[in-house]
Order: C-alpha cells, then sequence, then structure tokens
C-alpha cells in the first residue's frame, strides 16, 4: 500500500495546525484572547492593537495633502 | 506673507472631540484620523484616550477624542477628565459633536462648553437622519442664538468634513462676535439694579439674581488672589457648589452661595433650550407615541422583568423550532460528506489511523459543532433584531433597581447582558465601572450569564432527554444562570467589602424598526466567527481528544478506556459521581469544555464515535450508550447546570487575570465557578435522584 497518500494528508493537516497555532499565537501576544470576532464588540477597543489597526484600515478617507 | 503662511503651517491646532455618548463622536473622530490613531489610558485610570494627527491644507491637527458625557459636572471619572483636559489649556478648539436629530438632549453639554470659555465649534452630525425624519434646522437662526459656528456633517455618510476642518482652521481664536443676548424675566418681583449690557458677548444669560450673585463672586476671587481666564465660569461652579472648584477657590460663600443653585442653573439652561429648540428647529419629530406606550409596559416596575424573561423565551423557542428545521439540511449534508471521505479515503489507501483521525475525530468534532449553526444564526438574529430596535437598553434600566438592591451599581449589568454573546468582551466590558469592588464583583458573576456557546450543549442534551420539553430545560439554564448571579451578587454584598452605587445613566433610544442592513452585517459577522472558530479552536480540540482518547500509555489502543484521556477521566470522576456525572467521558468531555465549551459537544462525538451527533439516529445512538450506563435526564440536567456554572474557557480566564490584575483574585474566581458549579449540580442530582426513586 503505497503512503504517499498518508504522507500527503498528514502535511496537509500539519501545515494547517502550525498555521492556525501561529494565527492564535499572534494574537494572544496582542492582547486578544478570545476567538470571538471583533467587528461588533463593544470591547474592542479595550482589546487589541492589532484590531484598532484593522478597524483603522477599515476607514475610509485620511484628509491629507 | 510667506512668514505668515510659514507660521500658520508650523503652529499645530489641538482639537479636542466631546459630545454625548452615540452621537457619532468617534465615527467622526476615525473619519478625520484614519490609521493615525493612538489608542490608550488616561493616566492613572481606565478611561481610554484617543489621539490622531491630520493636515488640512496648510494646518496641522492634533485630534483628542474625549470620553462621551452628558454634562461637565463632577460626577463621573469621564466628565471630570474631559473638564480638566478642556481646563489645563490641552486643547485650542473644541468640536462639539451633536446628534442633530436629538438636538435638545445634547445642547445641554454645548452651553457648559461654551461657558468654559474656549473657542466651541458645534458639529451637527446625524444630518442624514434630520432629513430622513423631515426634521429642518434653521442654519441661520442657531448660530445666532448660540454665538457659535453650528456645521451641518454627517461621519457616516462622510459629508461636511471638510467644511467642519475648515472652520476649525479659522476659529482658533476666541469668538467675539455679537450674539443675541438671552434675556430672563426677573423672577418674582425683585429687580435688579444690575446692567446686563456688558453680557453682549454671552450666550447664556441667567436671572438677574444669578448674575448678581456671579459679579459678587468675581469681585471676590480676585480679592483673594485667584487668577484664571475664565472668572465666570468659576463663579458658575461655586454657585453649584462644585466640589472640585469649591476646593481649589477658598473664597467665602455666606451671604452669596449658602445653598446650591445648581438646579436653578439648570432649569434656567433648559428654559433656553427650549428657546432654541422652538426657534430653531422646524417639523419637530415627536416622540414616538408607540414608544411611549411599549415602554409603559417592559420598563414597568412589576412586569419589566417578567416581559424580559417572555421575550428570551420567544428567543428560544424560535432558536429551537426554526433552527431545527434547518439544522436537518446541515446534517444530511455532514453524512454525506463523511461517508465521501471514509469512502475516498479508503479508495486511495490511506492508513486506518489517518483515516480514523480524519472521520472519528475531525469531521466528527467539527462537524457536529457546524450542524449547530442554524441555532446560532436564529439566536443571533433574534438578538440583532431585540438590540437594533432599541429594546436591549431597557433591559439594563430594567434590571437596574434589582442589581442596586444587590448592592452593585446599575451599570453592572450592561456587562452581564454582554454575557449572553461571549463571556470575553462582558468581562472586559467591566472597565466602565469605577469601584474596583462593583469590577471584582461583575467580573465573578458575568461567567454565569449562559455564553452562545453553551448553546449547543444545551440543545443536544435537552433534545435527548427531555423531548417536548427540550425548549423549557434550555432556556431554564438561561434563567438559573441569571438567578445563580443574583445571588452571588447578593452573598458578596452581605458579606464582603459594600462597593460603591453610583448611578445608571443610560440613553433609551425610540424603538424603530430594525435595519435589515445591520441586522444582517450583524448576524453575517456572527457566523463568520462561529465559522472560524470551529476551523480554527475547535479543530485543534479535535485533533488533541482524538489523540488522547486514541492512545495510551501502550500506544495506539482499539479500546478507548485504555486510553490517556480514559485514564485521567477515571481518575477524576469519582469526586462528581455526587453530582451524577461520575463517568469518565464526561470529564474528559467538562475537561475538553476550557478550550471552547462547544468543543464539549465535540468531545461526545469522539467519545462515543458518532459522527453525526445532532441528527436523529447520532442522538440515539449518544442515549444509547450513556444510558447504558445509567446516565438518565437527571443525570443530563445535572450535567447542563456544570456546564452553565463551571469554570469558562480559557480565553475568559486569561482576561479576567488582565482585568483583576491579580492571580490571586483569578484562581478565586475559577475556584468559586466550579464550586458553585459543583454544588448546584450536587444538589439538584440527589434531591432529583430522590424525587425519581420516590
Amino acid at each position: 500500500m503505497s503512503m504517499w497518500p498518508t504522507l500527503i494528508i498528514v502535511l496537509l493537516l500539519g501545515v494547517y495546525s502550525f498555521f492556525v497555532v501561529r494565527k492564535r499565537v499572534k494574537e494572544i501576544k496582542a492582547g486578544k484572547f478570545c476567538s470571538c470576532g471583533c467587528s461588533d464588540c463593544p470591547s474592542h477597543c479595550n482589546c487589541t492593537k492589532v484590531n484598532d489597526t484593522k478597524k483603522a484600515k477599515e476607514k475610509v478617507k485620511i484628509f491629507q495633502e | 506673507m510667506i512668514q505668515e503662511e510659514n507660521r500658520r503651517e508650523k503652529q499645530e491646532l489641538k482639537v479636542g472631540f466631546v459630545g454625548n455618548p452615540n452621537c457619532g463622536k468617534t465615527t467622526l473622530f476615525n473619519a478625520y484620523t484614519g490609521s493615525k490613531l493612538k489608542v490608550a489610558n488616561w493616566p492613572g485610570v481606565t478611561v481610554e484616550k484617543k489621539e490622531g494627527a491630520m493636515k488640512y491644507h496648510d494646518h496641522r491637527f492634533k485630534l483628542v477624542d474625549l470620553p462621551g458625557i452628558y454634562s461637565l459636572t463632577s460626577y463621573t471619572m469621564e466628565e471630570k477628565l474631559t473638564r480638566q483636559f478642556i481646563l489645563d489649556s490641552e486643547v485650542d478648539v473644541i468640536i462639539d459633536v451633536a446628534d442633530a436629530s436629538a438636538l435638545e438632549r445634547n445642547l445641554y453639554l454645548t452651553l457648559q462648553l461654551i461657558e468654559l470659555g474656549k473657542p466651541v465649534i458645534l458639529a451637527l452630525n446625524m444630518m442624514d437622519i434630520v432629513e430622513e425624519r423631515g426634521m429642518e434646522i434653521d442654519m441661520h437662526r442657531l448660530p445666532e442664538m448660540l454665538g457659535i459656528p453650528c456645521i451641518p456633517v454627517s461621519a457616516r455618510k462622510r459629508t461636511g468634513l471638510d467644511i467642519l476642518m475648515h472652520t476649525v482652521a479659522h476659529h482658533k481664536e476666541k469668538c467675539r462676535h455679537n450674539c443675541i443676548v438671552h434675556q430672563h424675566p426677573n423672577i418674582g418681583e425683585r429687580k435688579s439694579h444690575h446692567a446686563h449690557e456688558h453680557h453682549q458677548e454671552l450666550t447664556m444669560v441667567y436671572s438677574d439674581e444669578i448674575e448678581d450673585k456671579i459679579d459678587i463672586l468675581i469681585d471676590r476671587m480676585i480679592e483673594v488672589g485667584f487668577e484664571c481666564e475664565n472668572y465666570r465660569w468659576y463663579a458658575l461652579k461655586l454657585l453649584e457648589h462644585d466640589e472640585e472648584v469649591m476646593n481649589l477657590v477658598s473664597v467665602d460663600l455666606t451671604g452669596i452661595a449658602d445653598e446650591s443653585y445648581e438646579a436653578e442653573i439648570i432649569h434656567q439652561k433648559y428654559d433656553f433650550i427650549d428657546e432654541i429648540i422652538e426657534e430653531c428647529l422646524v417639523n419637530k419629530s415627536k416622540k414616538a407615541a408607540l414608544t411611549d406606550k411599549v415602554d409603559r409596559v417592559v420598563t414597568h416596575r412589576i412586569f419589566g422583568l417578567p416581559v424580559f424573561l417572555g421575550i428570551m423565551a420567544v428567543v428560544f423557542l424560535l432558536t429551537f423550532t426554526v433552527g431545527d428545521f434547518l439544522k436537518g439540511y446541515f446534517e444530511v449534508g455532514l453524512e454525506s460528506f463523511s461517508n465521501m471521505v471514509l469512502n475516498g479515503l479508503e479508495a486511495i489507501g490511506t492508513s486506518e489511523m489517518l483515516t480514523s483521525l480524519l472521520v472519528d475525530g475531525i469531521i466528527a468534532g467539527v462537524g457536529g459543532i457546524l450542524t449547530f449553526l442554524p441555532n446560532i444564526f436564529i439566536l443571533f438574529l433574534a438578538l440583532a433584531f431585540l438590540e437594533d430596535s432599541g429594546y436591549m437598553a431597557r433591559v439594563a434600566y430594567v434590571m437596574d433597581g434589582l442589581m442596586g438592591k444587590l448592592g452593585l451599581s446599575g451599570r453592572a449589568f450592561i456587562p452581564m447582558i454582554l454575557g449572553f454573546g461571549c463571556t470575553v468582551p462582558a468581562v472586559m466590558a467591566s472597565r466602565a465601572l469605577e469601584d474596583m469592588r462593583d469590577r471584582r464583583r461583575t467580573v465573578l458573576i458575568t461567567p454565569f450569564m449562559s455564553c452562545s456557546a453553551r448553546l449547543p450543549i444545551y440543545v443536544l442534551f435537552s433534545q435527548m432527554f427531555f423531548g417536548r420539553y427540550a425548549v423549557l430545560a434550555a432556556f431554564s439554564m438561561y434563567v438559573i444562570g441569571l438567578v445563580i448571579a443574583v445571588i452571588s451578587a447578593f452573598v458578596m454584598n452581605k458579606f464582603g467589602n459594600k462597593g460603591s452605587m453610583s448611578p445608571l445613566l443610560i440613553e433609551l433610544p425610540e424603538y424603530k424598526t430594525p435595519n435589515k442592513r445591520t441586522i444582517f452585517i450583524y448576524v453575517w459577522d456572527k457566523v463568520k466567527d462561529y465559522l472560524t472558530k470551529a476551523g480554527t479552536t475547535i479543530f485543534l480540540a479535535s485533533i488533541v481528544i482524538w489523540f488522547i482518547l486514541n492512545f495510551g500509555p501502550q500506544g495506539m489502543t482499539e479500546d478507548m478506556s485504555q486510553s490517556f484521556g480514559a485514564i485521567f477521566g477515571k481518575f477524576i470522576s469519582p469526586i462528581l459521581i455526587p453530582a451524577g456525572l461520575g463517568l469518565w467521558q464526561v470529564v474528559v468531555a467538562l475537561i475538553s469544555g476550557l478550550a471552547a465549551k462547544e468543543v464539549v459537544v465535540s468531545s461526545f462525538s469522539v467519545l462515543y464515535g458518532i459522527a453525526n451527533i445532532s441528527s436523529r439516529d447520532g442522538m440515539d445512538s449518544l442515549i444509547s450508550s450513556l444510558s447504558s450506563q445509567n446516565f438518565t435526564a437527571v443525570n443530563a440536567y445535572s450535567f447542563m447546570l456544570f456546564c452553565l456554572l463551571y469554570t469558562p474557557c480559557v480565553a475568559t480566564i486569561a482576561v479576567v487575570k488582565r482585568e483583576l490584575k491579580s492571580t490571586k483574585w483569578t484562581i478565586f474566581s475559577i475556584l468559586f465557578q466550579l464550586s458553585v458549579a459543583y454544588l448546584v449540580s450536587v444538589l439538584f442530582f440527589q434531591i432529583g435522584s430522590f424525587i425519581t426513586n420516590l
């Protein structure tokens, strides 16, 4: 029986798991501990720089020269 | 000319954004600052401070978003901060952001800001709503009466923003234009000999009696050598017996202000506001008669709480009935997908271990949670509807009375309401409570408000064990959570240090038809969050659970009862026997719930090898397995109670630690919640078993 399908699937699972863990660690370091979204969270301003930057980037116009 | 231009460019103007809460101040602020935004806390307090910078033509601005306040008294931290910030000359120009559709309410702060003596510009925000309601504001008369520029803007539609900044750039000098002097009729027969002609520059002129006292107090302040830029403001504050000013200015008030004139000053301000509204607001929208009628019932002293419970019962009925109808399609989809993956993996010859991981672990775990998406969808749809209609603000108002009797600040219930969605932002929202004891108590009891992550647990177990009473069983969890929170607060108040009783000041918006777009965005965000959580936290948790249940000291094991999970579960389970939860599988599920409460359901899928746990077959299979271990309806209800009350997820624990800034209190909160859960489950199980065995 070929081991290739198993290895490929395990590799894919491993890569995906790695990215999920990395994303969570980054969020935790930035101060966001929950898995909830931030878009309408009333406490998002109290939460993290990550979210403020994200929200700020969603703003439309900056009045600059 | 060139020098003048260079000078203008170099000078940075400090602009403060002030306004009532919910007037769109922060939206307006953000429209200007974009990504150039710095967020911090005001020194020494937990009130947030936002600063930004921008350039407009040759002008540089430093923008500060001050906290939302209703007035400039010194009752709350936000008011004190804003007032001090302005008085300390930290700001050159004030933009008073007002909700133009509720001008009457916003003008009180405007008048107070004008009295501070700094240049003020009134930004009439939400003009699009004014137009929608068919109202009109006389933009010639309003600046005449207030004596300040009034600029119509819409932060949401980004209109008027340029002209507002243009006005700021050219209004930095204290205004000296002709105002219409507002004359009060003399009160009573007393006529003053005081001439008011020199009040030509003042927007707000009080009655002769008050103006006489102001003049005397100004003279007295100068006599005692008190120096300031705005004697009139300090004189007014002395008449109002403002604590901070009275401590600062040592002037003898005997014979002038033996009692506080605060109420009188406020009345006269509102008289003026009435005049302004009368003259400047055309086609004034009358407060909906419907709002008044509905509020008579929903905010009733006695009926308010039952109405709230009734509405929540309807929400759960819809969650179960409509949600279950939609869930059927998800179950069919999951079944097909699971079979397809299984057949596919067998066809390509993957190892049995990997097949088990994928099908019995990941698909069962994640898929099991995804089938509850319709219930989650309906729950949040209903909550969005209630929020956008304006009802949820009434809930906080209704609970205020009860909270007060328990020694909790009325504001404490607002974080608790948030706990129905997610406990993490609910705990963070306790920051709004200034008193640390209040905050601590709120943080301790907020996790008892059942978050949406626990819904799959209630849906599954109540449907399995309670048949047509499933809705009642699930709904009772929310009621019990609220009751336990209330009792805990009562006990803490009785035996602990009493917190402060800062009053609840909340705006009750008019009822309105929920906006379709707002609801769609809200629900879509919640669905996205749920899917993201399923694909991340629950995905990882399912893999970990599969590993600990399929591997033991001897390596991979066919018999789950020899796995690491079983060994650990069997070690803990005797403790939970009195609560009817003495199965190692239950212990494993409860511990896995620390990652996220939804994982409890995923755990059961993996534990009992059921791919589609929420389907009829899946539930039958689970009931059969549990019943063979003497797990009955009483055990099931005890289990739901334990899930409701025990330690919340690790994310919540982390936020509790951050908010309380104390490891000791964090450990206390974990032990407190575990103890309450254990006590309640044991009590229920023992009494329930006794009754069923009769």
